[in-house]
């Protein structure tokens, strides 16, 4: 079903003057208001769709040939027909290292763009050319406009950045989080921010944020850099925030030859790790222990963790906490049209 | 629900006043225009004008003070459907056709007149598929009044409506905005700083000046309430011949004396008496800030409930 079409059910209070198959009331002005960037929003997902399906077909092709070639990553074998096996390897190589080193930092850049692009306008472009003037002065309400343009927008970027959360989280589990595909592990910056649900409440909230700028800056273009630099700060924040978010798990290892740092499980999170000295302080992994006596006894080390595991719950958290600053920030801007001018 | 509608004044301020960062725009302003009055708001630039008819229109917020239309408040139910505003720089989506800036006015107004606001387009001969951006300014407040006018007000709000078009349209678009006015008993509140735009066809004054009303009234009863006078300037010290009465201004030319007042009682026989006209008083109120304000009793607020009672 098309967002279109979704709209026209939405538009089902305007009266007997309803004629079926045509949109009314606000439902049309904001269809006609935002039918470009409709467009436009569902030509990124669908280029993004038919890019990971290519890409996929490719890593499937490519995973076949090195089964049939007899080449395994996890024996010996790999090693001993390494010529013949590595050309083979660089075709799943490449496509989910392109999705790694490009498309996930361009989604995770998706929020942002949203909030520059989508929310921002939404105010500044009626604030100046004067019509909101022309708007406000109609039969609707101030309110009722803004819950249909906003919910609209809403709308929009709620389908857009769940299909391409999901797209991501396939490609990601079938390709590229694999034996053979691209180091990367969930919980790496930009891997973390596109995968699960995430991206889609940073992206509402990069939306409402957008709007809030433009409400009170009510000039697009400074109100698009402040939106980018604030969107920026909150990623930021929620990055040097998001391993308190969950109760962290503590383990100890003993020393082995060659190793002597902490080596976390496998797509584990290591937040902070060190040694423990034989009196058992412990002392963070960040080069202060050499010149200290006890450094030479050492015979253990301490990491704290997230395991994957906590991959989901660090999700939900994060993403409970953006919608309650959306959800603030909606109620102010609510508030706010009733008294701007 | 407290029903306190009243057909009878379109539009009644008390005590209405405006603060901005930089100072208040509108301050203490109390009166009334009855409805189905054609009112002319005139003042200098920067006098108020604006703000006045944005606080109407509930564009904007009053700092102090409360506005009505026909009795209740601007966020009452329905009132939205009630009053028309077109706004001074006529704003309209540049990139919607004429058709579709029509079809914006159908689909957000429940009471919208199809037929009164096509006339009007069609009376300027613009096609319904060209772009309000490709318009002429003149062009542009054609389709801004047809939006206006389409909805079917009961009061219509106009600040500086023909600023931008050429007398030729200026005055064919009065005629058709006069006459809807008057078929639909539609209140008219217009404001402009072009006297001629507005003599001859308003029946009812708002002078604004420095952020405050100083007329209000029927432009016949207040051009009734004052003469010009003129003789012989009798100098320094001698009896001033406007004594006794109220003297908006008084203006000295060589020997010659003339003095625009409010008369209080027989004149001075030494005096030269004529009407002023509409210009001539509002050039003198504007020259005399000084001079006191005048409001006839329909303009002043709460005149229904003093006649009631």
């Amino acid at each position: 079903m098309s967002v279109a079409s979704l709209i026209e059910q939405v538009a089902t209070d305007e009266g007997p003057k309803l004629r079926p198959g045509r949109l009314h009331g606000l439902a049309w002005l904001v269809w006609r208001q935002n039918r470009f960037l409709l467009w436009v929003v569902l030509a990124g997902v669908v280029a993004v769709g038919c890019w990971l399906w290519y890409e996929h077909s490719a890593v499937v092709a490519a995973t076949e040939r090195i089964h049939q070639a007899g080449c395994s990553y996890d024996s010996d074998t790999w090693a001993a027909s390494g010529q013949s096996c590595w050309p083979l390897l660089e075709d799943v190589v490449n496509p989910t290292g392109a999705f790694t080193g490009e498309l996930q930092p361009a989604l995770a850049a998706v929020p942002a763009l949203v909030g520059m692009f989508v929310g921002v306008p939404l105010f500044s472009q009626e604030f100046e050319r004067g019509t909101h003037r022309l708007l406000w002065s109609q039969s609707v309400s101030r309110t009722r406009w803004l819950a249909f343009r906003f919910g609209a927008a809403a709308a929009l970027v709620l389908v857009a950045s769940t299909a391409l959360a999901a797209l991501a989280s396939w490609f990601w589990h079938t390709d590229v989080h694999t034996e053979l595909g691209a180091f990367d592990p969930p919980f790496q910056g930009v891997t973390y921010l596109v995968l699960g649900i995430v991206p889609v409440a940073t992206a509402l909230f990069g939306l409402v944020l957008g709007v809030l700028v433009g409400l009170l800056v009510r000039r697009t273009l400074p109100a698009v850099g402040i939106t980018a630099a604030l969107m920026l700060a909150v990623e930021c924040g929620m990055y040097q925030l998001r391993p308190y978010l969950y109760p962290q798990v503590y383990g100890v290892q003993p020393i082995r030859p060659n190793f002597d740092t902490f080596m976390q499980p496998t797509d584990a999170w290591l937040v902070s790790n060190g040694m423990i000295l034989p009196n058992g302080t412990k002392v963070a992994n960040d080069g202060a222990c050499i010149n200290q006596r006890g450094c030479r006894q050492v015979s253990q080390v301490y990491g704290y963790y997230h395991p994957v595991s906590h991959f989901w719950p660090i999700q939900l958290i994060e993403s409970g906490i953006l919608l309650c600053l959306t959800a603030a920030v909606v109620a102010f801007v609510f508030h706010r049209v009733r008294r701007v001018a | 629900m407290n029903d306190t509608s009243d057909d009878r004044t379109a539009l009644e301020a008390v005590g209405l006043g405006k603060r901005y960062r930089r100072g208040w725009a509108l301050r203490d302003c109390t009166f009334r225009i009855p409805a189905g009055a054609v009112c002319g708001m005139v003042g200098p630039n920067g006098a108020g004008k604006s703000t006045l008819l944005g606080l109407a229109a509930q564009l904007l917020t009053p700092t102090e003070g409360t506005v009505t239309v026909f009795g209740r408040p601007l966020d009452a139910p329905g009132q939205r459907a009630r009053v028309a505003f077109v706004a001074q720089d006529k704003p309209l989506y540049q990139r919607f056709t004429v058709a579709e800036m029509l079809r914006l006015g159908r689909e957000l107004n429940p009471g919208w007149n199809q037929t009164a606001a096509q006339r009007i387009v069609d009376q300027g001969e613009l096609p319904g598929d060209a772009r309000l951006g490709s318009l002429s300014g003149g062009q542009r407040t054609r389709v801004a009044l047809a939006l206006a006018l389409g909805k079917q007000p009961d009061l219509l709000i106009l600040d500086e409506p023909m600023s931008d078009m050429d007398p030729l349209a200026r005055h064919q678009l009065m005629g058709t905005l006069m006459s809807e006015a008057a078929t639909n008993g539609t209140t008219l509140l217009m404001s402009s700083h072009i006297l001629a735009e507005l003599d001859g066809t308003i029946d009812h004054l708002l002078l604004v000046d420095a952020g405050r009303i100083r007329l209000a009234g029927e432009v016949d009863e207040i051009l009734a309430a004052h003469r010009l006078v003129s003789g012989a300037d009798p100098g320094e010290g001698a009896a001033d011949p406007t004594a006794g009465h109220t003297v908006v201004e008084t203006r000295r030319i060589g020997r010659q004396l003339t003095a625009l007042i409010r008369p209080e009682g027989e004149l001075s026989g030494a005096l030269e008496v004529s009407r002023p006209t509409l210009e001539e008083l509002l050039l003198s109120y504007l020259r005399s800030p000084q001079a006191p304000t005048l409001f006839t009793d329909s303009a002043r607020a709460g005149h229904d409930a003093a006649v009631a009672a």
